[in-house]
């Protein structure tokens, strides 16, 4: 039991770890933003509480630190500078560490985050003298002087029943609020059933307190942070000064005690002890407001896979039945048919619509790299995000993660150049690496560019002869002197390090991202940058297919990649010695499926030849014939038959046989002698 | 040693008994009409099968085994194992008759015999002497190998 909850909470404190990242990073940028320092301090303080509810004491007490530091700031006791916050970054790797492993028991951890500890502290001595470093004006602290008198508040707490299903303890609530000052609570138990009907797991009590203190209402808000989902809250200032005790008061209680009525801040309005009505009653409703909506729910990855496989299946289905009607004449299992045709459409479009995620939640890691590596590596890099908020499937983004932090380290590592050099070019000093998400057809694009020093394809040239990859007197032009750079074995693994040669492992590169069927292209100019390019489908699951006969079997090949199709003569095949038909006068290189496939030749009158493109090539594919289109479910074909490259996947057809779905790039590139069309 | 550990499951390749760990079997199956067979793979694989709408690839035991006779017959079935419960190491294997469920002890298997010419499996569990048969008790790890490599 309790390590689901500490799973959950780990699971949430990696989003206010996330949340943390994204606010400092912005704060990095505007350095006086009250409001982004106030949500790094409460996500460090959530942390803080968490940690120690949930037995996480060394990052309790690691944040607690922090939480320190970030009071100080808001206080206006300290400063922020870039050495905040690149402490504040090292401590969210650690934090994370934390959370990742729980308590430290190696004894040199523990003295790295005592270490550590120590350099947050360091900073606290540092800047004693209060909020000069950054030229604040004196102003606010001041205010914030005055408010020391104090001031007393009415907190309604009506938690829902499930209040102590997350393991809290409303009595605790009560002991920190008696901590703000003096206070008296106010227990209503008449919604508490009768004996036999009580469920022990629920919680039938509410509470109003009066509290008098010289905290904020936020710093009240701040008690019941985490179970602020589980009720209702509402915290009302109700005079300037202290009236806890007086006569008057204790009237009030008692009635509201006796009438099961809570007391409103209207209650006190009467009394002469308060002269001034301060809170403006705009924020209460906004309070309500809040905790009334439950705008999104947090459901694991694996319910979703397999809602995902649930309908992948019920297309499958359908088609199967839809096959069934056409068969039989029967206008009512026609109509019926074509209504759930259409429901099912609808329903995988949302189950699809559900599974993706926002390229957003990866960008902050991609965004720490550029930082960290360019500090480390003195230069300057203006990290710019295009089109952050795009949706892809989760899958998708899972497998691009990688490729992309690839991508991005040999941007900083080999194509933006030093600020010095920068500048003897006649660039500006500080480079820029621009990182652009956009939806094109059918496909997501996920454009990576720098305006650093370029790609020498001479270089490359020179490389790619001496590992052997191609002749010395090959004639290449530059597309295709680039597309060396994917081919494996052209950076081998020995020199895979920070300060090898530009196109480090770009053929694993090119292999992950075509493990989720997308596909890789460069362009760059010697000076002038490098742009990377990378075409990816919008899921994985469902694709549009052509289906295709070769043989006994059919092939699905997809849509996406299909230009034309032509009807040939057999005869045109046999005649070509060079695997070259001609169309419109035009060459036309083409792969005969019978013989990649190894069936046996055609013996048919025509065959239809499928134009399909891939990345810059292009080729006819040769197949008996077309049968139709149609809109699949790609299943894997499972770890025996990894192996066979050019299939990808097979899908269950309506009458429920089996087609294959053709991998084109792999297909493509599997014929050596293609020519790159320029 | 009374309680019993093992549970097989045994069936015939030509005239020899084999037999595999039952907790891995999840179906057992008649041959289907239809084994779409995948272009450019070993002999052994024979193709793919729709099983409940998921693709379960079906490897020829009798030709793993080494045996050259490979004609289907009435008896002629397939074993649909699960390994790990993974999804995507799902096999059938076809065999020529399925047998029956032994209930046996890790004991009684004695050290399996092989000249390591015939076939390509050449690694066994052990083998299992009852009613003056050999069983012999295929390593269904050596398997997934064989046909991954």
């Amino acid at each position: 039991m309790i390590d689901k909850f500490k799973a959950k909470f780990v699971e949430e404190s990696m989003d206010n770890v996330h949340d943390l990242e994204e606010a400092l990073f912005l704060l990095e940028k505007d350095m006086n933003n009250k409001e982004l320092i106030e949500r790094i301090f409460r996500a460090m303080h959530s942390l803080k509480g968490g940690g120690a509810m949930f037995g996480f004491n060394h990052l309790s007490e690691f944040t607690h630190h922090l939480e320190t530091i970030f009071d100080w700031v808001r206080g206006n006791k300290l400063a922020v500078s870039t050495d905040l916050i690149s402490l504040t970054f090292s401590a969210i790797d650690h934090i994370n560490h934390l959370l990742k492993t729980g308590d430290l028991t190696n004894d040199e951890e523990i003295a790295d985050q005592k270490a550590f500890i120590q350099r947050v502290q360091a900073f606290l001595t540092l800047t004693d003298s209060p909020a000069q470093k950054a030229g604040m004006t004196s102003v606010e602290a001041s205010g914030a002087e005055a408010a020391i008198a104090t001031k007393t508040y009415l907190i309604s707490f009506i938690p829902q029943p499930e209040l102590l299903q997350n393991g809290t303890n409303p009595l605790y609530l009560m002991d920190d609020i008696h901590a703000l000052g003096q206070a008296v609570s106010i227990a209503y138990t008449h919604k508490v059933p009768s004996l036999d009907l009580i469920d022990n797991t629920s919680n039938y009590c509410i509470w109003q307190i009066l509290v008098n203190t010289a905290e904020s209402v936020n710093e009240i808000k701040d008690v019941f942070i985490f179970v602020e989902d589980e009720c209702e809250l509402h915290v009302d200032q109700i005079a300037e000064t202290n009236i806890i005790g007086k006569p008057e008061i204790n009237v009030l209680i008692e009635k509201a005690l006796q009438h099961n009525l809570l007391l409103t801040p209207d209650d006190f309005k009467s009394g002469d002890w308060n002269k001034v009505q301060t809170k403006e009653p705009e924020e209460k409703k906004k309070v309500v407001v809040k905790e009334h909506k439950i705008s999104s729910i947090r459901v694991t990855s694996h319910k979703i896979d397999e809602l995902v496989t649930l309908v992948s299946e019920l297309v499958t289905i359908q088609a199967q039945l839809s096959l069934y009607a056409e068969n039989h004449d029967d206008p009512v299992i026609g109509a019926l048919t074509e209504n759930i045709q259409k429901l099912s459409r609808q329903l995988r479009e949302n189950a699809f619509d559900i599974s993706l995620i926002p390229l957003q939640s990866e960008l902050m890691r991609f965004q720490r790299l550029v930082r960290d590596l360019s500090k480390e590596q003195n230069k300057d890099i203006d990290f710019v995000i295009e089109g952050g908020d795009l949706e892809l499937d989760k899958n998708i983004i899972e497998n691009l993660t990688d490729p992309l932090l690839h991508i991005l380290r040999n941007s900083i590592d080999h194509g933006i150049e030093l600020p010095e050099e920068r500048i003897a070019k006649g660039k500006s000093p500080k480079g820029t690496i621009l990182f652009k998400a956009f939806h094109s057809g059918a496909n997501v694009i996920v454009e990576i560019s720098d305006d650093g020093k370029g790609m020498d394809t001479e270089y490359i040239r020179q490389k790619a002869i001496s590992k052997g990859i191609i002749e010395a007197d090959a004639v290449l032009n530059e597309k295709e002197i680039l597309e060396l750079l994917f081919v494996s074995g052209f950076s081998t693994r020995d020199t895979v390090s920070d300060v090898s040669g530009r196109g480090v492992g770009m053929d694993v590169v090119r292999r992950k991202i075509a493990n989720i069927r997308g596909e890789v292209t460069i362009e760059s100019q010697v000076g002038k940058g490098t742009l990377i390019s990378i075409r990816l489908p919008l899921t994985l699951s469902i694709i549009d297919g052509l289906l295709v006969k070769v043989a006994d079997n059919q092939y699905v090949i997809p849509i996406s990649s299909i230009d034309k199709i032509y009807a040939l003569d057999p005869a045109q095949i046999k005649q070509s010695f060079n695997n070259v038909v001609i169309i419109d006068k035009e060459q036309v290189p083409f792969i005969d499926l019978r013989k990649v496939f190894n069936e046996p030749q055609h013996q048919t009158d025509i065959v239809q030849m499928v134009m399909v493109k891939s990345e810059d090539k292009k080729s006819g594919v040769i197949v008996d014939n077309v049968v139709g289109e149609y809109q699949t479910v790609v299943k894997p074909l499972g770890r025996y038959l990894k192996k066979q490259e050019i299939i990808s996947g097979a899908s269950i057809m309506g009458d429920g046989t089996i087609s294959m779905v053709i991998d084109t790039s792999r297909l493509l590139q599997s014929r050596k002698n293609i020519k790159v069309t320029g | 040693m009374t309680s019993q550990d093992l549970t097989l499951l045994s069936f015939k390749i030509g005239e020899d008994i084999f037999a595999v760990d039952a907790l891995q079997v999840n179906h057992i199956l008649e041959v289907p009409s239809t084994i779409t067979a995948v272009p450019n793979t070993p002999v052994f694989m024979l193709g793919i099968i729709n099983l409940h709408g998921n693709i379960v690839p079906v490897v020829d035991m009798r030709i793993l085994m080494g045996n050259e006779k490979t004609i289907n017959g009435a008896d002629t079935s397939i074993i649909v194992i699960n390994p790990n419960a993974e999804q995507e190491s799902r096999l059938g294997l076809l065999v020529d008759m399925v047998k029956e469920v032994i209930e046996t002890n890790q004991s009684e298997l004695t050290e399996t015999v092989t000249d390591g010419k015939k076939g390509l499996i050449d690694t066994f569990e052990g083998t299992l002497c009852i009613n003056e048969e050999f069983i012999h008790v295929i390593d269904i790890k050596n398997i997934m190998e064989v046909i991954e490599k």
